[in-house]
């Protein structure tokens, strides 16, 4: 039967979703009211941008523990702008911006940069906000099975696709956060990549391999980029009787 | 007949195939990009009655040198280059991965008639296109 698609999008998706651009790991961190500090170790060298959004945990105090867009960095301060987005009834969203409160250092507590937490799924109702960065996702189906041995029926097809990512971040933070995040996406779904979909394979390419675009300036704020992803699936060719 | 003389006949016969191959991809990546193609999956640009056409009818093929190549500025034309498909259209770009360029417009409403990602999938599937034209030209199945 033909790769199924629903589980190839969600197969790469889930792929998509275990990206992590940086992280401080397990550290020693306190809270302040603009953001984080350190006494040892370095947001710049662990990774950190300005634009990028981020993920806190381990906090005590569950404000600390938030989703947020980063505004500056220093080797030992990472100044944030946490937000709570809520998709309402009838598809606008409410934005909140609750800050950091200040909490002692103490050790166990990460911070790290993931695949932005506002994604905007294929036909997936989503509205941008302002200031926040987000991903779409295009799942564009194979370019025709290819019988690559006889006899058809049972034989091997191959179906060649691709996976689109683009990423919506920020204009006026320079190019640095939506660059390592891409980077880092594309070392994700790095050639020879496979992912299992049903009792299929799917392989990122290595002769197309993974392209990332130029950042585009958009409207609202944001610059896109773009990174496709050319797959190859392998599935058994089924000839109606 | 001498050994020289059917060497020179199989090397002449070789080169027109080479010929016919070369200029049959041509034309085919050009058919997949402008029209779509099931061997690539491309979709094919925008229909007529979308912009009018101009972007369909914008993409050519420019065969030799840099200087018969119709319509290009400064193509990147390196050592091995012997063919270039491309088009002037400002919103090309645009219409290809649905991002929005400054002149251009997102053109998110053309995509959705067929244009999105033509060129990519052209490219992927490019050698489809090489094994189909040579199959086409030796009478394979």
């Amino acid at each position: 039967m033909a790769l199924d698609s629903d589980l190839a999008t969600l197969a790469l998706r889930t792929r998509a979703l275990s990206l992590t651009v940086c992280t401080t790991g397990s550290a020693t961190l306190a809270a302040t009211a603009t953001g984080y500090t350190r006494l040892s170790g370095s947001f710049i060298t662990d990774g950190f941008r300005a634009g990028m959004d981020v993920v806190s945990s381990g906090f005590s105090t569950s404000a600390n523990n938030m989703t947020g867009v980063v505004t500056g960095v220093t080797a030992l301060t990472l100044t944030v702008s946490p937000y709570v987005v809520t998709t309402n009834a009838d598809g606008s969203i409410t934005v909140a911006r609750p800050a950091t409160v200040v909490e002692a250092s103490a050790s166990g507590r990460t911070i790290a940069a993931k695949l932005p937490s506002r994604r905007a799924w294929e036909l997936v109702q989503f509205t941008p906000a302002t200031g926040i960065p987000y991903v779409t996702e295009q799942y564009v189906p194979g370019g025709g099975a290819v019988m690559l041995t006889a006899p058809y029926a049972g034989g091997l097809a191959e179906e060649l696709g691709m996976y689109v990512l683009t990423w919506y971040g920020l204009s006026g933070s320079g190019t640095s956060a939506i660059r390592k995040s891409i980077d880092a996406l594309k070392a994700l779904f790095a050639p020879g990549t496979t992912l299992t979909v049903g009792t299929d394979r799917l392989t990122v390419r290595g002769a197309v391999g993974p392209s990332a675009g130029s950042i585009i300036t958009q409207d609202g704020g944001f610059a896109a980029c773009a990174l496709t992803i050319s797959w190859r699936a392998e599935t058994t060719n089924a000839i109606a009787a | 007949m001498a050994f020289s003389d059917d060497l020179k006949m199989f090397t002449v016969k070789v080169q027109a195939r080479n010929q016919a191959v070369f200029t049959g991809v041509i034309a085919e990546t050009l058919n997949s990009i402008v029209f779509g193609s099931p061997l690539t999956g491309s979709p094919g640009q925008p229909i007529a009655d979308i912009d009018g056409g101009n972007l369909r009818a914008s993409w050519q093929a420019g065969l030799g040198g840099p200087d018969s190549t119709p319509g290009y500025g400064s193509p990147r034309w390196e050592s091995n280059t012997v063919a270039v498909i491309g088009t002037m259209c400002v919103y090309a770009k645009s219409n290809e991965d649905g991002i929005a360029r400054p002149g251009g417009g997102a053109y998110r409403l053309l995509a959705s008639t067929g244009g999105r990602w033509s060129v990519r999938n052209t490219i992927n599937g490019f050698q489809r296109i090489v094994n189909q034209v040579t199959r086409d030209l030796t009478g394979a199945e």
